[in-house]
Formats: structure tokens, sequence, C-alpha cells
């Protein structure tokens, strides 16, 4: 009978223990956590990206019906949004514009509007959505439908940025026999978290005089985004009926380059995209000791710019029968 | 026998001249036996003589072998056909077409009734075989041929035989006929210098020849008949033989073999007739006839119809397609070299439903239509429409016409009835129209049938455009975007859009999109809108009604300097010389009219409008947003007029037909009996006996009933009559001189005819014999007038019937008459101040198909005292015959 007891007793352990272990393999999965601050949000070539709404605006609206236009935002740059604007094109004998919702109590089509970036604390980014009241008009004796285009423009100011170190080598013919600290090379980047992308910056050094070189930095943007790139002191412009000349589009400015905290001086500040890149030359005005030794320095180049995008869709107006 | 002798001592040698010889002989013969003989004669020695005894061939005859007096036709004929072909075959064809034209148009030989040759044979066959297949003649030239050749050979004996035996039956049964005697010379040279030659054998040839006179003979009634009765007669009911050109293709089978059928003309011919054949059958039905021993009138319309539309419908089809190429070079043309002069557009196809107002299938009742009934034919009309702004719908007026023959102004006449002529259409509706013709609206033959609707109706078209800041566009393309694709846009060239209806309408601005140069400087933004109506349907575009179009917000038309003529309307806008007045619409948009549209005259084609418009206020049109989307639109309303039309045959009613048939064989009048009698005799007369056309009764019209009755009897106590067994009138004379008259009506299905059988007992004299026309005998009834000087009105009604027409006339022209329907004429006629020295009579002239008879109806002078005649003398005196006559009336002297 005690043989019979311990076996049973046994037997009881053994499936306890198994149990435990089954129920500790199953939570083994959840041990790999993201840490807050392990998140690169300057990543990606996103900026605001924008997409109507589902079912807003419907497929088939009938005539003499309000219906919405919803507008939703996700600002998937690092950069945040200020000022903005957005405007509608509608076909005005078709529908009105009744309410812009949060964005604007007027009926106007032009509204602004801010988004905050990625962050941190925010890796995806801001999002809104924007309901645009709107009311279709009665249809013409004849029409029995008619398929409007409703389309949004958003014209928004972004920035990218890129901070790295680069190495400064003065022994630009490489006659030192000594072991130096670093070795130069160009920097790339597939995205900073914006449409605009600082690609790659590719140092040299250039001589000034007998104990200087100047250190110049060739800097490429590229804009790897889906919408086009304006001047950022159009971008209000650019989502009107304003003129836009050839110069306001695809232009990009240097708002900062720095060389271990010392300004480099760009040119041009002004770039100008063409087929989408464009290249400027960032110097250091002051220069370097020839007699320095090899060393890492720290470099950042920011560039800020316009950026529109464009959604549309077609729909049906549809006669009441 | 006497060709037949003379046939001999020539016939081995010579043996075509022999037979050209007797075969004019026997072409030449009177009466139908020995026609029948002569022609079996006539084509059995030429058979005798081309089999040669010895069954060589043909072609061993030398044209100089013994002829006399040089080459005979039938050798010379025969020798070129085998050699050289010197007749050449488009001869042949013409003459096969010539034989078939000569029938319709002038001996319109129809053949024999099938039918009737039937029912002659099952009534009595042993008659028939004895009478045909054995007779004398016909033995006696079959054993004269066999003697004379010498060839005993039983299958040889027996072609000829038969052979004799059908040649014998036309000249039998087609006695009397045109077109039978011309055919005796036609197959004697057919034969003898074509079929014999081209065949090769003798027997052959016999058999060949003998199918052909068959089916020359039987074709049209046995065709007739098989269409009749079989499946494919439904399809093919309206097809006639007479159309079809027998004896065409029977050259062109005979000619095979000739070199010359080769030519280039033969083949022309050839394929000329076969597609006109081809054609007129696929395009046009011919109604259907009662095969009778000759072509009737309509027949010959039919024949003429069924050509001159396959004709027609071939000249049709080309200059169709000649005008259509034309007209699309003309278009594209247009759109080429002046693109900005004609502009299209795009149907509206969002559209649940066709707009405007449709035809349906034009439809009558009934398979076959008659003359002398009365025909109904109705379609369905079709009204779509759509609501409109306010719900409500607009009404469309449809005024409705059945016109027949539209187009010939010398046959155009309207139906008696369109029902319903006119109708509010306020919704989408189906509404059936019906066209009525009264019985003998139509003659046989074909008719064109126009039923039309004219409604008014209404147009809108739209045309978006897309404007755009022009420096923003012109940075945009230099980037290399495109402006429209760099807004999402996907409808990069929108077309206008129209709705569905009669009229077309084409707009056109710029291309989109609209470059608008917000500039100060920028000093002329006038841009030219065009704006084409263009009719698309193939009916009228009758009146444009109004024209309207408008300009979005911030456009305006453009003011125009030029002077306005005297009378008309001053305004500063204008649009290729017409024109419009402008004002302000909904939305800011501008709405400008056409002020006088009836100065646009009926649109065949297209009209373009071209109007320059002027950016007024571009900010507005631009308006708040990289890229405007507006709207120019354009509204026409007009009257427009729809037809179809459709082919009707009209055939004659098998009843009709057979009246004429029967009237055309027989007519039931008897021949006058005047008959003496002593008293107290007993005369027993056969009706049937004393019709007159005996013949038909029992051959043509076998199934004829005759129904003799007394009308009435006048003098009982000199004679009475009464009819025994139908027909057998038996006639008791009293005791007692005198004259009795006894009214016979004799009738058939389709007519009565009056008789008088007069008889005269005792000493009573026979009066001259009555000349009148029995058929019009009947109405032969003398109308009294008394002129008293007052209006004199008189009815008299006339029964005409299985007569093409009726005409009306009168000795004087100064009556005043009236008649009515076709066949019964009810005549009312006044006249004042009747002359008694001049002869009033009416004249009725009824014309059929055996010719014309006039029918006189004296108007007597009666004066209205004694009941007397009036008789003037020449002095203008009254000449009482009477005594106690008081004339009321003035006579006047014969000048």
């Amino acid at each position: 009978m005690k043989f019979k007891q311990n076996l049973t007793n046994n037997i009881l352990i053994i499936s306890l223990v198994l149990a435990l272990l089954l129920v500790s393999g199953c939570t083994g999965g959840s041990q790999e956590k993201h840490e807050i601050y392990d998140v690169d949000i300057y990543k990606g070539t996103d900026g605001l990206v924008v997409e109507f709404a589902k079912d807003n605006p419907p497929s088939t609206v009938l005539e003499k019906q309000p219906f919405a236009v919803g507008l939703q935002m996700y600002n998937k740059g690092a950069y945040d949004i200020n000022e903005g604007w957005v405007s509608l094109i509608t076909e005005e004998d078709y529908v009105e514009v009744r309410k812009w919702g949060d964005l604007n109590p007027h009926t106007t089509k032009l509204s602004s509007f801010s988004l905050e970036g990625k962050t941190k604390f925010n890796p995806d980014g801001g999002q809104k959505l924007s309901i645009v009241e709107m009311h279709s008009n009665e249809l013409p004796s004849l029409e029995e439908t008619h398929t409007v285009f409703v389309g949004a423009n958003f014209c928004y100011p972004y920035k990218s940025k890129l901070s790295d170190s680069v190495c400064i080598d003065p022994d630009i013919y490489n006659t030192r026999k000594i072991e130096k600290a670093c070795e130069v090379d160009e920097i790339t980047s597939s995205g900073q978290g914006a449409p605009v992308v600082i690609s790659s910056i590719t140092p040299k050094l250039l001589s000034m005089n007998a104990n200087l070189l100047k250190p110049q930095f060739k800097v490429v943007f590229e804009n790897r985004g889906q919408g086009k790139v304006i001047k950022p002191e159009m971008v209000q412009t650019a989502c009107t009926s304003g003129a836009l000349s050839r110069d306001d589009l695809n232009g990009i400015h240097i708002s900062s380059a720095l060389l271990s905290g010392e300004p480099l001086k760009c040119d041009p500040e002004y770039v100008l995209l063409r087929d989408g890149k464009g290249t400027s030359y960032c110097t250091l005005e002051n220069g370097i000791n020839k007699a320095a030794s090899a060393y890492t320095s720290s470099i950042s180049v920011e560039v800020e710019y316009g950026y529109t995008n464009n959604i549309g869709k077609q729909f049906e107006i549809r006669k009441v029968e | 026998m006497v060709w037949a002798a003379a046939a001999k001592p020539l016939g081995r040698k010579v043996g075509p001249y022999v037979a050209k010889k007797v075969g004019e002989k026997a072409a030449k013969a009177a009466s139908g036996m020995a026609a029948a003989a002569a022609t079996g004669a006539a084509i059995g020695a030429a058979s005798a003589s081309s089999s040669g005894g010895s069954g060589s061939p043909p072609s061993s005859y030398t044209p100089s072998s013994g002829t006399v007096g040089g080459p005979s036709i039938a050798t010379r004929f025969r020798g070129q056909a085998t050699h050289g072909d010197e007749i050449p075959a488009i001869f042949w064809l013409i003459l096969g077409l010539l034989i078939t034209f000569f029938d319709v148009f002038w001996t319109r030989f129809s053949g024999i009734n099938g039918s009737y040759f039937m029912n002659y044979i099952f009534n009595d066959p042993l008659g028939f075989v004895m009478k045909y297949c054995f007779n004398l003649i016909l033995i006696g030239v079959f054993l004269f041929i066999m003697f004379y050749r010498g060839n005993w050979n039983p299958k040889e004996a027996l072609s000829l035989y038969i052979f004799l035996f059908i040649c014998q039956i036309p000249l039998y049964f087609a006695q009397g006929s045109v077109g039978m005697y011309l055919r005796i010379p036609f197959y004697l040279f057919v034969y003898n210098a074509l079929i014999v030659p081209n065949a090769g054998d003798i027997r052959k040839a016999r058999m060949q020849m003998a199918v052909m006179i068959l089916i020359d003979f039987f074709g049209a009634s046995t065709f007739n008949y098989l269409l009749g009765t079989s499946a494919a007669g439904t399809a093919f009911a309206r097809l006639n033989f007479h159309i079809i050109p027998v004896w065409f293709f029977a050259m062109l089978s005979f000619t095979k073999g000739m070199d010359s059928r080769k030519s280039t003309s033969c083949k022309i011919l050839s394929w000329f007739v076969i597609f006109l054949l081809i054609a007129g059958t696929i395009t046009q039905f011919v109604g259907a006839v009662n095969m009778s021993t000759s072509i009737a009138a309509y027949e010959q319309e039919q024949f003429r119809n069924f050509y001159s539309d396959a004709f027609e419908n071939i000249k049709k089809a080309y200059v169709g397609t000649k005008e259509g190429v034309a007209q699309a070079w003309n278009e594209s043309k247009n759109a080429y070299l002046y693109q900005e002069e004609f502009y299209t557009g795009e149907i509206d196809h969002n559209a649940k439903q066709d707009l405007g107002v449709e035809i349906d299938k034009i439809e009558f009742g009934r398979g076959e239509l008659y003359a002398d009934e009365p025909i109904d034919l109705w379609a369905t009309l079709v009204v779509n429409q759509l609501e409109t702004a306010t719900g409500s719908q607009e009404t469309i007026t449809v005024n409705t016409s059945c016109i027949v023959d539209k187009h010939d102004l010398e046959k155009k006449k309207s139906a008696d009835v369109v029902r319903p002529d006119s109708f509010v259409a306020v919704e989408s509706d189906e509404m059936p129209i019906d066209c009525m013709f009264r019985s003998n609206f139509f003659s046989p033959g074909t008719a064109n049938i126009y039923l039309g609707a004219q409604f008014n109706f209404m147009t809108q078209a739209y045309q978006k455009v897309y404007f755009i800041n022009k420096d923003t566009s012109l940075a945009l393309r230099r980037e290399g975007l495109d402006p429209l694709d760099n807004y999402g846009i996907t409808d990069k060239d929108p077309k206008t859009i129209y709705t569905n209806g009669p009229v077309n309408i084409g707009m056109q601005f710029r291309q989109s999109p609209v470059p608008i140069d917000t500039s100060e400087v920028a000093s002329y933004d006038i841009h030219m809108l065009g704006i084409t109506v263009t009719n698309q349907w193939d009916g009228k575009l009758l009146k444009i009604k109004s024209f309207e179009f408008t300009l979005p917000a911030g456009m305006k038309l453009s003011e125009t300097k030029t002077p306005s003529t005297s009378g008309e309307v001053s305004s500063p806008y204008e649009c290729s010389g017409f024109k419009f007045s402008c004002a302000a619409g909904e939305n800011d948009a501008t709405v400008c009219t056409l002020i006088d549209p009836s100065k646009i005259t009926e649109i065949e084609s297209y009209k373009t409008f071209r109007c320059p418009v002027e950016l007024a206020n571009k900010d507005r049109i631009l308006g708040e947003s990289p890229i405007s989307i507006l709207y120019f639109r354009a509204n026409v309303e007009y009257d427009y007029e729809i037809e179809k039309y459709t082919t009707l045959r009209i055939k004659e009613s098998p009843e009709m037909a057979k009246i004429r048939s029967e009237t055309k064989a027989t007519k039931p009048s008897l021949s006058p009996l005047v008959a003496e009698m002593k008293q107290g005799e007993t005369r027993t007369v056969d009706l049937l006996s004393l019709h007159e056309d005996k013949i038909p009764i029992d051959k043509e019209t076998p199934d004829r009933y005759l129904y003799f009755e007394i009308v009435s009897q006048s003098s009982p106590e000199v004679a009475e009559c009464e009819l025994y067994g139908n027909n057998q009138l038996v006639c008791d004379s009293k005791n007692q001189d005198g004259i009795a008259e006894v009214v016979i009506q004799v009738s058939d299905l389709y007519h009565k005819v009056r008789q008088t059988v007069t008889l005269y007992v005792g000493q009573t004299s026979l009066p001259a014999s009555d000349t009148e026309s029995d058929l019009l005998k009947q109405a032969i009834e003398a109308i009294n007038v008394y002129p008293s000087g007052a209006d004199k009105v008189f009815n008299k009604q006339v029964y005409f019937k299985n007569h093409e027409s009726v005409s009306l006339s009168f000795t004087k022209n100064d009556f005043v008459y009236e008649t009515s329907s076709n066949n019964d004429y009810q005549i009312k006629a006044k006249k004042t101040n009747f002359d008694c020295l001049e002869d009033y009579e009416f004249r009725f002239i009824a014309t059929g198909e055996t010719g014309s008879e006039t029918l006189h109806i004296p108007i007597n002078m009666v004066c209205s005292e004694c009941n007397n005649y009036c008789n003037c003398d020449t002095a203008g005196l009254c000449e009482a015959s009477k005594a106690g006559c008081e004339w009321d009336v003035s006579c006047h002297p014969k000048s």
C-alpha cells in the first residue's frame, strides 16, 4: 500500500513540475521589450502621410444631401508640422464646403493645421482626422448622376537633419607614417525621418595657405517622399491659386550646418532639387591646422523646406429618385 | 400530212432544213391540233435528222450536203455553234431574257394552271389517255419519224414518243395564248440551233427540250402550288415565279460548252442577272399570286417593282456607302482643318435610359395584306424623358402622321385615320399609334408607309474645364510635371457630355487646364467658346426654339462692336453673327440666350457658334484652390421629327383574284332566248346550254356552279314558266297570243346577272335583236326626268362588279352629280332648265381586264302632266303625242 501511495505522490509531483514547466515555457516569448530610448525616430523618408478616411467621401452621394470628407493625417516624420495648410479642390457646381471641422470654422477651402511629429515618447507620430462637412448640390435637370472630383492639397513646412561624426585628416596626401585615429569616409544615410533625405556627406580638405586647410563637405539632398518640395516660404501659396515660379518649386534651405559646433558656410544655401536631387557644398571658413593629427568631429546639417502632398478621389452624385 | 410528205424526200439529207421548213409550217398552223402535230413533227423531224438514223453526231452534217438553196437555218446555226461559236452565247442569254420580258410585258403568258390540268386528268383519266396519249395525229407523226429514220430501237422509240407527247400538250391546253404561239418558233429555233448541237445526243436533247417545255408551261403553277403547301412556302410565299428568268438560266446551261460563254460580256450579263435576282429576293418579297392563264397587270407591276427595287437598293447601298464615306471624310476634314469649327461630345453614359422619342417596329396585323380589306398598321412610340430640376417633368407634345409614299409628290397621301394624331407625354411613356386605311385605299403592289412623329425636346450639355494659375502651370511643366497629374486629377481631357437624344452638343473652350495669367500686364484674356449643335439622328431638326449657354462665374461674353442691321435687336453680345442677350444666373454665372432662334433654319448636319469669352474676374475663376474646376453649360430646345417607314406588299385578295380570274374566263351570261310558241305548247330550254361561254364551265372552272332562278314573269295569261332541276326552264303557253317575259337570274359565287327570256305566242312578231351588253344590261333603265323648271334630283343605283374602274360622264357637262364607291354607283345628279330638244344621258364606262364597255342610260324628258315623252319639233313646239297633254316646259328650237 505504501508503495502505491508513494507512486501516487510521485506522479502528482511530476505532474505539477511538468505543469509548471509548461506554464513558464508559455511566457518565455514576452521577455523581449523595446526600450523607449532605443527608438530611432530619425529614420525613414515619410513626412506627412494623408489619406481619405474610409467612406468619407462615400462612393455615392445623393443630390442635396450633406456628406463628409474625412482627411486622415499622420505625421510619420521626425519633425513637427507647424502652420501647415490644406486646401480642398472641389467642383463648386456640384458640392460646397459647409464647415471645416476643427481646422477651420469658416467655409473657406483653405485651412491651416499643425501636427506633432514622431518623438521618443510617440514613435508613431501624431495623427489627426479632420472632417470637412460638405453638401451636394442639386443636379441639373437632365443629369441623373455626375462624377465629382474632390481633392486635398497639403502644404507644410518640414525639415531634415543629419548629425554624425566625420573624420578630419589634415594629412591629405597620407605622408605621415603614424597610426591615425580615424579614417576619412563618406557619410551616407537612407533617411532622417523626413521626405527630403540628406543622402550623403563627403568630406574634403582644401588647402587655404601654407598652414591651414579648409574642410569642405559635399552634401547631397534627395526627395525620396511621394510629394513635391517647395520653398519653405511658399508653403501657403502652394496651397492656393497663387503663382509659383520654377524656383519656388523644389527649393530647400540649409538652415544649419555645423562642424564641431562651428558653423559651415553652405553654397548654395538654397538648393534646387533637379530630378529630385540637389547638392550643396558646406565649408568651414576658418580652416584647420595642417599639422594637426586626424580627429573625429561631429557634423550636422539641417535643411528646411516646404512639402506638398495631394490626394484625390472621385465619387458620384446621384439624383434622388 | 402535206408537211410530212414534203419532208420525206429531203429528210435524210437535209434533215435540219426540213425541220426548219416543217417547223415554219407548223408555226403557221392555225388551230390547236394542226399546230400540235406540226410542232411535234417539226421538232421530231429535227430530232430525226439530228440523230441521222445512224447515230452519227450532229456535227457530221455539213451545211452544203444536199441542201436546197444553200444551208438551212438550222444547219447553219448548228454548224456554227459546234465549230466556231459564231452565234455567241451572249445571243442566247439575251434571247432567254427577252422571252421573259415578252411574257411579262406583252404576251402575259403564264403557262397552264397545273391544278386544272391535273383535275382534267383525274376527272376522266381514260378519256385523257385516249385523247392525248394515243391520238391519231401523235401516232401518225411518231410512225412517220420512225419509218423515216428506220431506227426501231425501243429506247429510241419511247424517247421520241414521250417527247412528242409532251410537245403537243401545250398546244392543246394553251390554245389562244399569244405566248404559246410565240413559243413555237422559239422552241424550234432553240432546239435546233442550240440544244441539239450542244447536247451531243439526240435523246438527251429531247429530254432537255421536254423538261424546258414542262417548266415553261407548268413551272409557274407548280412553283406556286409547292410554295403554298410547303414549309418553305411561308417564308417564300411572296416570291413570284415570273421574276425568275427561267429561259435565261436554261440558256446558261445549254451554252455551257461554248467558248463564247467565257466572254466578259457573258459573264457580266450572267452575274448581273443573278445579282439582281438575289438582291431583289433578299430586299423585297413579292406578293404571291394565284396563277392563272395570263399575267395580270399588277403582276407586271410586281415584276417592275422587284427589279426596280433591286436596282434601287443597290443604288441606295452604293449611295449610302458613298455618302457615309463622304460624311466621315468631311467630318474628319473639318476636325482637321477647322479644329474650332466642329465640336462633338459624348453621351451621358450615366443616364439610365435613352432619351427622346422613338418609333418602335411598325407592325401590321397579318401576314397578307389585301387591297380590298381595310389595313391597319401600328407602331409604338416610346417617349423617354427625365425629371426636371423642380421634380416635375417637361411635357413632350408629339404629333403623329402616317403618310403613304411621302417622297413621291404624285402618290403622296395620308392615312384615313391616324390615332392618336397628337398627344402630350408628361412622363416616360409608350403610346401605340394606329394608322388605318380603308379598303381599296391601296392598289395591289407595294406602298411605302411613313410613320412620323414630331415632338419638342431639349438637350443639355456641359463641358468641364480646369483652370490653373499660369505661372504655377508653367513652373510645373518646366519641372516636367503635368499640372493635373500633380493634383491627383485623372480625368485630364474631359469631353462634352450631353444628354441622350436627337441632338448632340459639343463644346470646346481651351485645352485643360486653362492657364490664367494673374499678372498685371495681362491684357488679352478673351478665349473662344465653341458650341456645335449637331443633328445626330436620322430625323429632321425642324426648329431651334431656344438656345442658351452658361458661362462660369468670373466670365462674361465679350462685347462685339458690330453694327446691327435694321430691325435687328440691338445687343452687344454675338456668337458667329447671332445676337445673344446675357444676364446673371445662379452662383454668379452668366446665362446668354439666343435672341432670335428663328434665324436658325433647319439644321441638316450641324451648326457651330463661336463665342468670345472674357475672363473678367480671374480671382473668382481660380478660386482658393490651386486648381479650379468649372463648367460651361448649354441648353437647346427644339422641334424634331422622326419617321420610320415600312413597305407594304398589298395583294389582291384570293377572292378578288378568283373573281377576276373567272371573269376573264367566263361571263355568266345567257344568250338571249327569244322563242316563238304556239298556243298550248310546252317548251323546255336547257339554260346551261344558253350559257355563252361553255368551255370555261367544264375546263377552266370545273368546280363552278351556276345557279338559275326565275325572278319575275310577265303576262302569265300568255305563258308561264317553271324551273326544273336548276337549269331546265319549262314554259307552257296559254291559249292567248301575246308576249310573255320571264326574267332569269343566273348567278355563281361572285356574279348575278339577269336575262329576260321572251316568249312570243301566236302571231306576235319578234323584235329586233338586243345588242346591249349583257353585263351592263341590268343597269339600263331609263331615268325619267320631269323638266318642270325646278332643280331635279334623281337617283340611280348601278351595280358594277369585277371592273377595275368605272367612270361616269354626261352628255352635257352642266350636270352636277355625285357618285359613291367603286362598284356601287349611287348617282345623285341635278340640273335645271332642261332643254327638251336636247338628249341627255348618263354614260358609264366600265373598264376591265378584257376591255371596256359603255353603258348609256338615257334621261327621258317627261312631261309632268301627262307622263308622256316630250317630243319637240324643230320649231320648238311641243308635239303632243297623246291627247290632253299640256306642257309646262318651254321648248327651245334647235339652232
